[in-house]
């Protein structure tokens, strides 16, 4: 007997939504939600969730349209506006050169947005087909891929991006990917996790004694069940990585000046704290209330992905 | 014990040859010729070959791998580029520094941390508790150089009750350690106030006050006690996170140390310097997880050392 697409769907389903009926005879047949649906329905009711979400999809705005958005040129300088304090004029104040603080912090929304996607996607991308294979196939490749992890987590905080920094040499892009290999590591080992006790299921005996491949096992099976926890790390991976590239552009190892990267702006108004509070505050400012939408739209989501964790 | 320890240094040894591995490869890893890539602008052909000796870059790849260990193993981790003096001497000079601030950073986390954590976990669901989650949550979420410089607007120059920089006096390390030590606080928080409020509901603090013990005895000794072990864990994984944290700490509050010197040699791309200071971070950070991991026995019971653990 061969297992039809939509009762392997249950089966896997089945997994996420424990709650959705099996089909009984002299019932209508009863077609169970896809499961992402129960989850973004289990997240709509998390209110600091929702709230962050949309902040976040607003963020969007001035990062694809800050151009036509604002007025004021965030790279021009205005020498008799220099050091203005927020007020009518400049809604946010006006920085060292004269530059309009709003207009720069709109500009680097994309920038910042741009080193959590992108530095992201780059663990994603290499972390977890090899915790994948390291856990399916086991053997020499787990070894070898689990020794790289442990010696790669042997490097702190950011140190390893420093030392990739220091590879690659100074830089906004260089920063986004070091940023990104450097998480490489943790990807790879929670999804080496799951993928172990994944393995256990019945179902993977049941397909591979239906001669199913190595990589259908891998693609069809084993990888549903890995994406709800890559979805979590990835979300509150991006508020890390968006504090590390900015961490990086603070120390000059990052974005570049006039580039109007909220790390970078920072380091910028340091030297005039005690003139202009406001060059450092915003920016700053910035970073955290998008940092903190992020994490509480992970927490969000690891709620509604695991809605049997139990939650104090 | 003697018997778990020896196993988890063996265990260690992998780990710690090949973050020595890693450092030597960093400079290979640099796209182009190292030499160019280590000099701003052009150099004499001389001048390049200086280097190329210096570093021994015309030796087999594996001879120059061979030289690197043995001499690592040895503390001798080369010479600076710019400066010609001896990477460890460099180091052993500014450590003190950063393992103070470090030390000074972790302790207050702790304190900090453990107490408002048990509050929040003992007053759960009300406005303390929320209070001290919403608290850790923007901990968590505030890039640290922006708290640096709020702490320095707010206190040096607004109310000039600590000194913005400097280094030596007891004064100057409150606004740094205070800093280094807020995310790990955050982080330490949220794991106390949950991992107390599962020991809260366990049966032997449910046992402890039927027989009558006053909330003082049941919080502080039986509950807070096995609540602790998920801390060591978390504060052993932090450690390394405040001692890199040093590299943006000290350079807000212009202190010298291992953190500042790590920045330096990348924008200066003094590699020997990199290397020898990477090296020792990592290899710094793996003794003190040894430490925590050995020290689960000394504060957990239910752990034995015998030889069936794994």
């Amino acid at each position: 007997m061969r297992l039809s697409d939509s009762e392997l769907q249950m089966t896997r389903s089945a997994k996420m939504s424990p709650s959705a009926p099996a089909e009984i005879a002299g019932y209508r047949s009863y077609t169970p939600l896809p499961w992402w649906v129960m989850v973004l329905r289990r997240l709509a009711q998390n209110r600091a969730a929702l709230i962050s979400l949309c902040f976040l999809l607003l963020l969007l705005v001035p990062a694809f349209f800050a151009p036509q958005l604002v007025a004021a040129d965030p790279l021009r300088m205005d020498s008799r506006a220099l050091y203005q304090p927020p007020g009518a004029g400049h809604l946010l104040g006006t920085d060292h050169f004269g530059r309009d603080i709003l207009s720069r912090i709109l500009h680097g929304a994309k920038y910042s947005l741009r080193i959590g996607f992108i530095s992201v996607t780059v663990s994603v991308i290499i972390g977890v087909p090899l915790g994948l294979f390291a856990g399916y196939y086991g053997r020499w490749l787990d070894d070898l891929v689990m020794r790289g992890v442990d010696i790669m987590l042997a490097f702190p905080g950011i140190l390893l991006a420093l030392v990739f920094v220091a590879i690659l040499g100074p830089g906004l892009d260089n920063a986004i990917l070091a940023v990104g290999v450097a998480a490489v590591p943790v990807y790879a080992r929670l999804v080496r996790g799951s993928v172990l006790s994944a393995k256990q299921n019945d179902y993977i005996l049941a397909a591979r004694a239906l001669g199913a491949t190595d990589l259908r096992l891998i693609m069809r099976h084993l990888l549903p069940n890995v994406i709800g926890p890559v979805v979590v790390l990835a979300t509150l991976g991006t508020a890390t990585a968006i504090i590390s590239g900015a961490s990086l552009s603070f120390l000059g190892l990052g974005a570049q000046p006039p580039t109007p990267e909220w790390g970078a702006m920072l380091n910028d108004g340091r030297d005039y704290l005690r003139t202009a509070w406001w060059i450092s505050t915003f920016p700053g400012l910035a970073i955290m209330v998008t940092v903190l939408a992020i994490n509480l739209l992970g927490d969000g989501l690891q709620d509604a992905l695991d809605p049997h964790r139990h939650r104090n | 014990m003697v018997g778990y320890i020896r196993r988890r240094l063996l265990l260690a040894m992998p780990t710690v040859f090949g973050v020595m591995t890693f450092v030597f490869l960093t400079l290979y890893l640099v796209p182009g010729d190292p030499v160019t890539a280590m000099v701003d602008g052009p150099i004499s052909a001389e001048q390049a070959q200086a280097i190329r000796d210096q570093l021994g870059l015309d030796e087999p790849f594996l001879v120059q791998y061979g030289k690197f260990l043995a001499k690592a193993v040895r503390g001798d981790l080369g010479r600076s580029i710019r400066t010609n003096r001896p990477v460890i001497t460099d180091i052993m000079e500014l450590l003190p520094f950063t393992i103070q601030l470090s030390i000074a950073a972790v302790a207050l986390a702790v304190i900090l941390g453990v107490t408002t954590g048990v509050i929040a976990a003992y007053w759960r669901n009300t406005w303390i508790d929320s209070l001290s989650l919403g608290v850790s949550l923007l901990g968590v979420s505030m890039p640290i150089f922006w708290l640096g410089l709020i702490l320095i607007y707010i206190f040096s120059v607004r109310l000039g009750w600590f000194p913005a920089t400097g280094q030596g006096s007891l004064e100057t390390m409150v606004m740094p350690a205070v800093t280094l030590a807020w995310f790990a606080g955050a982080v330490i928080t949220r794991l106390v106030r949950s991992s107390m409020l599962d020991v809260m509901n366990s049966d032997y603090v449910i046992m402890a006050r039927a027989k009558g013990l006053n909330e003082w005895a049941v919080v502080g000794r039986h509950a807070l006690r096995n609540a602790l072990i998920p801390v060591i864990t978390i504060v052993g994984l932090q450690f390394g996170n405040l001692l890199v944290g040093t590299v943006i700490i000290e350079t807000i509050f212009a202190r010298r140390g291992l953190g500042r010197f790590i920045v330096t040699a990348i924008l200066e791309k003094d590699f020997p310097q990199l290397q020898g200071a990477v090296l020792f971070t990592a290899l710094f950070y793996i003794i003190v997880n040894l430490l925590v991991d050995i020290s689960y026995g000394l504060f957990d019971p239910r752990i034995h050392f015998g030889t069936h653990e794994s």
